[in-house]
C-alpha cells in the first residue's frame, strides 16, 4: 500500500488527522502532511477512511 | 486594534444595481489589506481581501467559528438560533472533529456517487410535476428547493412528510424572513419543533435500524453521540442542505438564460457540466451578501496581515474577494463556464470546509442537466432586474424565480 497526498488540493479540513493520526498531521496553516508513505497493512483501514472522507479528494491510496 | 485607529467603512446590503454582476464595492475593498468594516447589523470586523488571507484565516486555530449569535451579519437584526450541542458550524478544535467525522463518510465523494441514480429519480419526479403545471411557475418552489430538501431528508432517513416543517424551520432561522425577524422567538420555536420531530425519528431508528445517517449516528462514536448531539448535527445538515443548493441552482438558471452563448455551450457539451457547475459556484457567492464572509472570533491577541488583532475582534474571511482575486482567477468578474475551474473557495477552507460539497455539486449537475433537457424552451418571465431577493438571509437568493416555456 502506498499513500499519496496532493497538498495543492488540501483544504485543511483535518479529517485525515481525525481518522488516521498515525499517518497525517497538520502544519501550522492547517495543510496536511503525510507521515508515512508506505505504512504497514495495519494502517490500511485508517488510510482508506482518510481517502474517503477527505472533502478535497487530496488523498489517494494505491495498492 | 481599537476602532478609533482606523476608519470604519459601512458594508451595505446589495440594493439596486445588477444582481448578476459581482459587487463593485467589494472589489474596491481590495485596494486595502484587511479593512475595518461595519456590517448591516451594526457589528464591526476586519474583512480579508485576498485569496491567501482567506486561507490563512480559516486555517488558524486561534480564530474560532461561532454560531450566528452576536456575529457580523447581513441582516439588520441578528438571528438568534438557540444553543445546541452537535451543531458543528459553532464547534471548534477536537470536539468539532469528533462530531464531524461521524457524518463525513455519508457525504464522501464515493457515497454521493452511489446516490446519483436516486438524485436523478427525484429530479425527474419534480420535472414531471412541473411539466403538468400551467406556466408561469416559480422554479424555486416547484424545483430548486424541493429537490435538495427531499435528498437531504433521504440521506438522514427522515420521512418525507416532515419536509415542509424543515423548510419552515430553515426560513425562520437562516432564512432571514421578515416574519421571523419581527418575532425574536420564531427561530427558537422552529428549532424546537424540528428537535421534536428528530427526537421521534431517533427513537424509531434505534428501535429499527435502517440504511441511513440517523441510524448510523445512533451506533457510532467513542463515546457515542447522545440524542441532543444527534439532533443538533441533523438540524445543521437539514438547514444547510436546503437553501444553499436552491440558491445556486436558481442563479445558474438565470446566468445561463441571460447568457445565450454560455447556454449554447452548456447544452452542446454535456461532459463539461461539472466544470460549468464549478464556475457557477465560484461566481455566485451565496453565503451572505454582505461580503460573503465567514465570521471568525479572535480568541487571543495576534498579528494578522499586518494588523494587531485583540481577543474579541471579529475577522471576516470573505469568499467574494477570495474568488475574484486576480492572482488565482483571471478576468474574474466575468461568468465563463469554459474557464478552468481553478481553486475557488466557495466551500470554504479549514476544519469547517463544507461537508456537503460533493452532494451540492452532484445535485446541481443533475438538476441543471435535467431541467434544460426537459424544458428546452425555458425562459424567464421578467427581467433579472425585477427579481425580488432575500437580501437579509444567511443564504443570498431570489425570493421567487417565475419561468415559462
Amino acid at each position: 500500500m502506498r499513500i499519496e497526498l496532493d497538498q495543492s488540493k488540501c483544504t485543511a479540513a483535518g479529517q485525515c488527522v481525525a481518522v488516521a493520526p498515525n499517518l497525517f498531521v497538520q502544519r501550522e496553516d492547517g495543510i496536511a502532511v503525510l507521515l508515512q508513505e508506505e505504512p504497514g497493512e495495519s494502517e490500511r483501514a485508517a488510510a482508506e477512511e482518510a481517502e474517503a472522507n477527505c472533502p478535497a479528494l487530496a488523498i489517494t491510496v494505491h495498492d | 486594534m481599537t476602532p478609533a485607529e482606523t476608519e470604519i467603512q459601512e458594508l451595505h446590503l446589495r440594493e439596486g444595481g445588477d444582481p448578476l454582476s459581482p459587487r463593485l464595492d467589494l472589489q474596491e475593498l481590495r485596494l486595502q489589506r484587511l479593512p475595518h468594516v461595519r456590517f448591516p447589523n451594526g457589528v464591526t470586523g476586519y474583512i480579508t481581501t485576498t485569496y491567501e488571507d482567506f486561507r490563512t484565516a480559516l486555517g488558524d486555530p486561534r480564530l474560532h467559528a461561532k454560531r450566528f449569535v452576536g456575529e457580523p451579519a447581513p441582516a439588520r437584526l441578528s438571528v438568534e438560533v438557540p444553543d445546541m450541542p452537535g451543531f458543528i458550524p459553532g464547534m471548534n478544535g477536537p470536539d468539532h472533529l469528533r462530531v464531524r467525522r461521524l457524518a463525513a463518510a455519508d457525504f464522501s465523494v464515493r457515497a454521493i456517487e452511489r446516490l446519483r441514480g436516486y438524485i436523478r429519480a427525484v429530479v425527474d419526479t419534480y420535472l414531471d410535476a412541473m411539466a403538468a403545471m400551467t406556466p408561469p411557475v416559480d422554479l424555486i418552489e416547484a424545483f430548486a428547493l424541493p429537490v435538495p430538501s427531499e435528498v437531504i431528508g433521504h440521506i438522514l432517513g427522515v420521512p418525507p412528510e416532515h419536509a415542509e416543517e424543515f423548510q419552515t424551520a430553515a426560513n425562520e432561522t437562516i432564512g432571514g424572513r421578515k416574519e421571523g425577524l419581527d418575532d425574536p422567538d420564531a427561530a427558537a420555536r422552529a428549532v424546537a419543533r424540528l428537535h421534536d420531530i428528530l427526537g421521534e425519528v431517533i427513537v424509531a431508528k434505534r428501535a429499527e435500524l435502517a440504511d441511513d445517517l440517523i441510524s448510523r449516528l445512533t451506533q457510532v462514536g467513542e463515546p457515542p453521540l447522545d440524542d441532543g448531539e444527534i439532533k443538533g448535527l441533523c438540524t445543521n445538515l437539514l438547514l444547510a442542505g436546503h437553501d444553499t443548493t436552491a440558491a445556486n441552482t436558481s442563479m445558474a438558471v438565470v446566468y445561463l438564460l441571460e447568457n445565450p452563448h454560455q447556454m449554447e455551450i452548456f447544452r452542446a457539451q454535456p461532459d463539461r457540466i461539472p466544470d460549468s457547475v464549478e464556475e457557477i459556484i465560484r461566481f455566485n457567492n451565496i453565503v451572505s451578501d454582505s461580503g460573503a464572509a465567514i465570521p471568525r472570533l479572535v480568541t487571543e491577541d495576534m498579528e494578522f496581515a499586518g494588523h494587531h488583532l485583540v481577543k474579541g475582534d471579529w475577522l471576516l474571511p470573505s469568499v467574494a474577494t477570495a474568488n475574484t482575486d486576480p492572482t488565482i482567477c483571471p478576468y474574474s468578474g466575468t461568468f465563463d463556464i469554459t474557464r478552468d475551474p481553478g481553486q475557488h473557495v466557495s466551500f470554504g477552507f479549514g476544519p469547517h470546509t463544507c461537508l456537503g460539497q460533493h452532494l451540492a455539486r452532484a445535485e446541481m449537475q443533475v438538476m441543471l442537466a435535467g431541467l434544460f433537457e426537459r424544458f428546452p424552451t425555458l425562459q424567464l418571465v421578467s427581467s433579472p432586474a425585477d427579481l425580488r431577493w432575500n437580501s437579509e438571509a444567511f443564504v443570498y437568493r431570489m425570493a421567487a424565480l417565475p419561468v415559462t416555456w
